[in-house]
C-alpha cells in the first residue's frame, strides 16, 4: 500500500506541494482506520479543479430553503442566498479574502490536527460555508450548503469546509449534501465543525449522493455544551469509497443528541462509519442508531464508541447497528463499543446483521401479499425508521424516492 | 540443573482473609535455572523424557517466538510493566516427583503436597477423593497424581497428564498438538508451546460418554515461576466429556506469569463441555503481586452435530487475558461461551470468545457478565465472524456490565463480521450499576446494603453459574461472594 | 370450502400431524380443541403453508384444488386467513400501507381493480367502528408495540377488511379482557354470516358461548380423536380432556 506522503507527492507537481503537508506523518495504522481501504485512493492522482461554475440549477434544490451551493470547491453567489449582519452570518467565504472577525476566531480552533485528511483539507480548502448566529437567533428556514462537482477529464479533489457555530439559544436546520455531476472519479475531503453552546439547537442532516466511482472522506466534529441539542441523519449512498468520521463531544450539562444514520451500498461499494461520542460531563444523553441495507459485492463497517469519563454520573447512551444483508457476497464489519469509566450511567448497545426475518415474510404473504412485494415493504420499512427522523418534507420525501428507485436485488 | 530449596519467606505471607488460597507449601524443588535459550528447552524436554518430535516442535515453537518477540501483543486493554523473560524460571517441580514414571503411585506423592491439595479443598488421596469426580493435580510444572484412573480406564477414557500422555500415546499427541492453536498463534502460545510444563490429556473414544467428571487442579507454588500448562481434549465421534479446571497460587510480592494453551477438538457428534473457575492470586489491594495470566484456549467443533461449550468463572489474577473460542467448522455444530469476570481492587481483565462459522447451520452463543469494583477494569472483548459458507449460521451474544464505585471501567468491545445473507447475528449489551429499585427492595426486606448488592450480582451471574457442574457452582457463588468482599460501602 | 384428508406434517424434523381429517364448508363454525403440544398451531400454520412446516402424507384440498404445493401468498388470495396466535410486529410497515397492499393483491387475483382510497377508508373506519378500535392505528406500525389484546383485535380487523372465504382463528380469543372478547365474538358472527367458513382454534370454552359452533372438534397428539356438537365443548370442560383420550 503506498502511503499518503507517496500519495501527495504524486498529486502536486514538485514543489507546489501545500502548506506542510510533505511532513505528515501516515496516520492511519489505529483501529479506527483498519476497515478502510485507502490503497485504491492512493492509486489515483487527484489534480485540483480549475474554476468551472457552469452549472444549471442543482438536483436537490429547493426555493424555500437558504441555499449555499459550491460548484469544485468555490462558492456560487448567484446561485445562494448570502445574508451577512450583526446577528447572522450565512455563506461561503475565503479565509483569505474576508476578514469577518466571526471567521478568524472560528479557524483558529480548527487549525491544529494530527490527522492527515484534515491537514489536508486545511491546505487546500478555497471557500468555507459559515454559518454564524448570534444570541437566541433563530433561523427557520432550512439551510442547504451543497457541494457539487462537475464533469473533467482528470480525477479532482475538492476540500470543503463548513463552519456552524450557534451561540446561545439560537438555532437552525442545516442539510449539507454531497453530489456529482460526473460519474468518473473525484475526491471530497470535507470537515465539518459545529459548535452548538448553552441551549442551542441545531438539526443536521448530512446527505452523501455522489458517482459511483467517487471518493469520499468527511469528518464531522461536533461540541456540544450545557442543554445543548443536536439532532441529525447522517444518509451514504454511492461512491466507491465513503468514510464519514463523527466525533461528538457532550461538553455540557443536560445536552442531549439523537443520531441516526442510514447507509445502503451496492456493487463493490465500501462506506465506513467511524463514530466516537464522548460524554465528559454529568447529565448528558445519546442515541446512536444506524442502519444498513448491503448487496451485491458490497462491504460496510460500523465502528461506534461510547465513552463514558469518571466524571460524567448519570449518562445515558444508547448506540445499535442494526443490517440487512441482501447477497452472500456482501460483508458488514460491524463494532459497537461502549468505554465506561463512571457507575450511575445507563448504557445499552445492540448490532444485528443477518436477512429480513422469515416470520415477517410469511406474515405478509399469509395476507395475500407476494414474496418480492412483501420483502420491498420490509426492507423500506427498516429504512423508514431513519428517514422519519428528517424534518424538512422535502428532503424527507426525496430520500424515499431514491430508495424506493434502488432495485433491491433479492436472494 | 541445580537443586535449590526455596526459603521460608514470611515477609510475602501477610495472608489475608480475601485470598485463602495464598500459603506457600515449603518441599524441595527441582528448578532449571532462569532464563529461557534452547537448553532450557532441551533440558524441559530432557527432564520430560519426552518423544523427539516434541522437543522439534517445542524447538521450531521458541525460534518462531524469537523472530517476533517485538510483537508482544499490546491491543488489550490492560497495562503491566514490561516482563522480563529471561527472569522467570521455566520449570519447577517437587523434587520427590521429578520424574514422569507412569507407575508411581500416591504412595510416592510428598506428604506436604497432599497435605496442599487439602487445604485447598480438592483431596487426592484415595480415601478422601471427591466423589464424581477425576482429578488431576498439577503442581507447579508437574502432575503429582491422577484420581480415579481405574475406572476411568475400564471406560476407555485416557485422563492423565500430558507429558505422561506424550510417553504412553504419543501418536495421538502427535496427531492433535498444535492443530487447533498452532505454534505460531500468537506470542503467548508460543512461548507455551516453546516451554510448556504440564497439563491433562484426556482421550475419549468413540461413542463413550465419560462416566465422571474430569477435573485438573493447578497450584503454582515456587516463586518468580511461570507455569505453562498445555492441556489436550479429544472427544470422538459420539463421545462426551466434562472437564473442570480450578487454579491458586500464593501470596507472592512480585507478578507471576501463568501461560496456558487449551486445545479441544470435537469430532461428528461429539460434546465437550469445559469448565474454568479462576482463582490465582489477584494481587493485594494496592495491586501488587497477582498473576498474570495469559491464556490460548480454543475448540475446534470439527464434525458433524459436534458441541463445545466454555464456562468460566474468572476472579483472580491480577491482569486475565483470555479468549476461549471455538471454530465451529461442522455443519450443525454448535459453540457456547458463558463467562462471569470480577475485577476488584487493581485488577485488570481483557477476556471474552471468538466464535468462527465455518460450517452450514452452525449455532453459537455467547453471554458475558462483567462485574467491576475498586479500580479494577473489565473488559470483554469478542469475534463472531460468520464466513460465506457458513449457511444459515446464527449467533446470539449478551453482554452485560455493572459497575461498583466510581473508580472502577467496564467496557465491551465486541467486532462483528457477517459475511453472509442466510445469517442471523443478534449481539445486545449494557452497562449499568446495581439498581437503585432492587437494592432499595432487597433492603426494605432486612437485608444490609453489602448483602443485597452480593443478592442481586448473583443473581446477575446465575445463568452462568447454571452451566457449572453443581458442586463448582456453590464454590462459585461463594468465590465471587469473597471476591467482591471490601467492594461496596 | 376446506377439505383435510389423512394429514401428516413434520416440523423441525418432529411428525406433529398424524393423520388429521377434517371437513369445513361455507358458512360453518368449526372449534378445535386440544391440549398443548397437541398440534393445534401447527395445523393452523399448515393450512396457511408456513415455510418450515413441510406434509410428509396427506393432502388439504381448498375450493376443490389441492394446495399442499401453494405458496402462502396464493394460498391468502384464494382466500384463506390465518388469525396468528403470536402475530409478528413489523416495525416501520404503516398499517394502512399494509393492508391496502394485500387487500389489493387478493382483489387482482379475483381480477377486480384496486380499492380506491375513498372505499378502502369507509371500509376500515367500520372496521374499526366495529372492534372499537383506535383511528390513530392507521400511523402506526403493524403490530408494532402493540399490547396482547391489540395484537388480536388487529388480527380480527384484518380478517374483516380481507373478507376470506376460511378464517382460522389460532387462541385469538386468549389475552382478552369480556369487553374485547364481545366485541372480537361479533365481528367473527358477522363475517361468519357472510358466508366465510370459520375455524375457530382454542383453549377455552369461553369465546365458544358467544360465536356458536356446529361441529367441536378434539385435536390430541396429531389427530381428531372426537368430534361432535357444541355440547363436546361442555363435557370437555368437566370431564378433561383425559376422558377423551383413554376411550381411543
Amino acid at each position: 500500500m503506498s502511503s499518503f506522503v507517496n500519495w501527495i507527492e504524486k498529486c502536486f507537481p514538485a514543489g507546489d506541494v501545500p502548506g506542510n503537508l510533505s511532513g505528515t506523518l501516515d496516520n492511519f495504522s489505529g483501529e479506527e482506520w483498519k476497515n478502510t481501504n485507502l490503497s485504491v485512493l492512493f492509486e489515483t492522482n487527484f489534480i485540483l479543479p480549475g474554476a468551472n461554475l457552469k452549472i444549471s440549477k442543482p438536483v436537490l434544490y429547493f426555493d424555500d430553503f437558504l441555499n449555499l451551493v459550491f460548484v469544485n470547491g468555490i462558492y456560487s453567489e448567484s446561485l445562494s442566498n448570502t445574508i451577512v449582519n450583526k446577528d447572522v452570518l450565512i455563506g461561503g467565504f475565503s479565509k483569505n479574502k474576508d476578514k469577518d472577525h466571526r471567521i478568524a476566531s472560528y479557524l483558529d480552533q480548527t487549525d491544529v490536527t494530527n490527522d492527515p485528511f484534515k491537514e489536508l483539507n486545511n491546505a487546500i480548502n478555497k471557500d468555507m460555508a459559515v454559518i454564524s448566529l448570534s444570541e437566541n437567533q433563530i433561523i427557520d428556514k432550512p439551510i442547504h450548503i451543497m457541494f457539487i462537482t462537475t464533469e473533467f477529464d482528470q480525477p479532482v479533489m475538492t476540500c470543503p469546509k463548513i463552519l456552524l457555530k450557534l451561540e446561545p439559544g439560537s438555532s437552525c436546520t442545516v442539510v449539507e449534501s454531497y453530489f456529482g455531476e460526473s460519474q468518473g472519479k473525484y475526491l471530497t475531503n470535507s470537515s465539518t465543525t459545529i459548535e452548538v453552546n448553552d441551549s442551542a439547537k441545531i438539526n443536521y442532516y448530512r446527505l452523501l449522493l455522489q458517482g459511483a466511482d467517487s471518493f469520499h472522506l468527511g469528518t464531522v466534529d461536533v461540541d456540544l455544551k450545557a442543554n445543548a441539542s443536536l439532532e441529525s441523519t447522517f444518509f451514504s449512498k454511492g461512491s466507491k469509497l465513503s468514510r464519514t468520521e463523527l466525533n461528538v463531544l457532550m461538553n455540557g450539562s443536560y445536552s442531549e443528541s439523537s443520531i441516526n444514520g442510514l447507509y445502503h451500498t451496492v456493487d463493490e461499494q465500501h462506506i465506513d462509519n467511524v463514530i466516537n461520542i464522548d460524554h465528559l460531563v454529568p447529565n448528558t444523553k445519546s442515541n446512536l442508531i444506524y442502519k444498513g441495507i448491503l448487496e451485491d459485492n458490497s462491504r460496510a463497517s460500523y465502528s461506534g464508541k461510547i465513552f463514558v469519563a469518571q466524571d460524567a454520573q448519570k449518562t445515558y447512551a444508547l448506540q445499535s447497528d442494526k443490517n440487512l444483508i441482501l447477497s452472500d457476497k456482501a460483508r458488514v464489519n460491524t463494532k459497537p463499543i461502549l468505554e465506561i469509566f463512571a457507575d450511575d450511567v445507563e448504557c445499552f448497545h445492540g448490532a444485528t446483521a443477518g436477512a429480513i426475518a422469515e416470520d415477517a415474510i410469511f406474515y405478509l404473504m399469509s395476507r395475500g401479499i407476494d414474496k418480492k412485494s412483501a420483502t420491498e415493504m420490509l426492507i423500506e420499512a427498516f429504512a423508514s425508521e431513519t428517514i422519519d427522523g428528517i424534518n424538512p418534507d422535502a428532503i424527507r420525501q426525496y430520500l424515499y424516492s431514491i430508495l424506493l428507485n434502488s432495485k433491491f436485488v433479492l436472494v | 540443573m541445580e537443586e535449590i530449596v526455596l526459603s521460608k519467606d514470611t515477609s510475602e505471607e501477610e495472608l489475608s482473609s480475601q485470598y485463602k488460597y495464598g500459603f506457600v507449601t515449603e518441599i524441595d524443588s527441582d528448578i532449571v535455572p532462569k532464563g529461557l535459550d534452547e537448553d532450557v528447552i532441551r533440558l524441559i524436554s530432557s527432564k520430560k523424557e519426552e518423544p523427539e518430535f516434541l522437543l522439534e516442535w517445542r524447538l521450531k515453537a521458541y525460534r518462531h517466538w524469537l523472530s517476533r518477540k517485538k510483537e508482544e501483543p499490546t491491543w488489550a486493554k490492560i497495562e503491566h510493566e514490561a516482563i522480563d523473560f529471561q527472569d522467570i524460571y521455566y520449570y519447577a517441580a517437587p523434587s520427590s516427583s521429578s520424574s514422569v514414571d507412569p507407575n508411581k503411585t500416591l504412595d510416592d506423592v510428598d506428604p506436604k503436597i497432599l497435605e496442599t491439595f487439602n487445604k485447598l479443598g480438592i483431596p487426592i488421596e484415595e480415601q478422601k477423593k471427591l466423589s464424581g469426580v477425576a482429578v488431576d493435580a498439577i503442581f507447579d510444572s508437574v502432575s503429582v497424581a491422577t484420581t480415579y484412573q481405574k475406572k476411568l480406564e475400564d471406560a476407555g477414557v485416557i485422563f492423565c497428564s500430558l507429558s505422561e500422555a506424550a510417553k504412553k500415546y504419543p501418536d495421538l499427541v502427535k496427531k492433535y498438538i498444535g492443530t487447533v492453536v498452532p505454534y505460531s498463534d500468537n506470542f503467548y502460545a508460543s512461548l507455551n508451546s516453546a516451554v510448556f510444563s504440564d497439563g491433562s490429556f484426556v482421550y475419549v473414544p468413540e461413542g463413550v460418554r465419560c462416566p465422571i467428571e474430569l477435573m485438573t487442579y493447578f497450584r503454582i507454588n515456587a516463586n518468580e515461576t511461570g507455569q505453562f500448562e498445555r492441556t489436550l481434549i479429544i472427544a470422538e465421534r459420539g463421545a462426551y466429556v466434562s472437564y473442570l479446571e480450578g487454579c491458586t497460587a500464593p501470596i507472592r510480592q512480585s507478578n507471576q506469569l501463568h501461560a496456558a494453551v487449551v486445545e479441544l477438538v470435537a469430532h461428528d457428534d461429539a460434546e465437550i463441555k469445559y469448565s474454568t473457575i479462576q482463582n490465582w492470586y489477584p494481587g493485594d489491594k494496592d495491586g501488587r503481586g497477582g498473576v498474570y495470566n495469559f491464556v490460548t484456549k480454543r475448540g475446534k467443533a470439527a464434525g458433524k452435530n459436534s458441541k463445545i461449550s466454555w464456562t468460566q468463572v474468572e476472579t483472580g489474577s491480577s491482569i486475565t487475558w483470555k479468549y476461549p473460542s471455538v471454530i465451529l467448522q461442522g455443519d450443525n455444530s454448535v459453540g457456547e461461551f458463558y463467562s462471569v469476570a470480577l475485577v476488584n481492587n487493581h485488577q485488570q481483565a481483557d477476556t471474552g470468545t471468538k466464535m468462527i462459522h465455518l460450517g452450514k447451520n452452525t449455532r453459537s452463543t455467547i453471554v458475558a457478565k462483567g462485574i467491576s469494583a475498586g479500580h479494577g477494569n473489565s473488559t470483554y472483548r469478542g469475534l463472531v465472524q460468520i464466513m460465506p459458507g457458513a449457511k444459515n449460521a446464527t449467533n446470539f451474544t449478551q453482554c452485560d456490565s455493572l459497575l461498583i464505585g466510581n473508580n472502577c471501567g467496564a467496557h465491551t468491545v465486541p467486532y462483528i463480521d457477517v459475511r453472509n445473507s442466510s445469517a442471523n447475528m443478534e449481539h445486545e449489551a449494557s452497562t449499568s450499576k446495581v439498581s437503585d429499585d432492587q437494592l432499595f427492595y432487597c433492603m426494605q426486606r432486612g437485608m444490609s446494603d453489602e448483602e443485597a448488592h452480593y443478592m442481586i450480582i448473583n443473581g446477575f451471574c446465575r445463568s452462568i453459574f447454571k452451566e457449572l457442574p453443581f458442586e463448582f457452582a456453590m464454590e462459585a457463588q461463594q468465590l465471587l461472594k469473597v471476591s467482591l468482599e471490601g467492594a461496596v460501602g | 370450502m376446506l377439505e383435510i384428508k389423512n394429514l401428516h406434517a413434520k416440523v423441525d424434523g418432529e411428525l406433529v400431524l398424524k393423520g388429521v381429517n377434517l371437513s369445513v364448508l361455507a358458512g360453518e363454525v368449526h372449534a378445535i380443541m386440544g391440549p398443548n403440544g397437541s398440534g393445534k398451531s401447527t395445523l393452523s400454520n399448515v393450512i396457511a403453508g408456513k415455510p418450515e412446516y413441510e406434509i410428509t402424507d396427506g393432502e388439504i384440498v381448498f375450493d376443490g384444488k389441492n394446495i399442499n404445493d401453494l405458496v402462502p401468498d396464493e394460498r391468502a388470495r384464494m382466500g384463506i386467513f390465518l388469525g396468528f396466535q403470536y402475530p409478528v410486529e413489523l416495525p416501520g410497515v404503516r398499517f394502512r400501507q399494509y393492508l391496502k397492499t394485500a387487500i389489493d393483491s387478493i382483489r387482482k387475483y379475483r381480477n377486480l381493480s384496486d380499492m380506491s382510497p375513498r372505499e378502502f377508508t369507509d371500509l376500515y373506519d367500520k372496521n374499526l367502528e366495529l372492534l372499537k378500535m383506535d383511528k390513530d392505528l392507521v400511523k402506526r406500525s403493524v403490530n408494532d408495540g402493540f399490547s396482547g389484546g391489540e395484537k388480536k383485535r388487529s388480527e380480527v380487523l384484518q380478517m374483516c377488511m380481507l373478507q376470506p372465504k376460511l378464517a382460522i382463528l389460532d387462541e385469538t380469543d386468549s389475552g382478552l379482557d369480556i369487553d374485547a372478547l364481545h366485541l372480537v365474538a361479533n365481528a367473527i358472527n358477522s363475517v361468519s354470516k357472510s358466508g366465510t367458513a370459520t375455524v375457530l382454534v382454542t383453549h377455552y370454552k369461553r369465546i365458544l358461548t358467544y360465536v356458536k359452533p356446529q361441529y367441536v372438534h378434539i385435536l390430541y397428539n396429531g389427530q381428531i380423536v372426537e368430534s361432535g356438537s357444541e355440547k363436546l365443548a361442555d363435557d370437555l370442560e368437566k370431564k378433561g380432556y383425559d376422558a377423551f383420550v383413554k376411550k381411543n
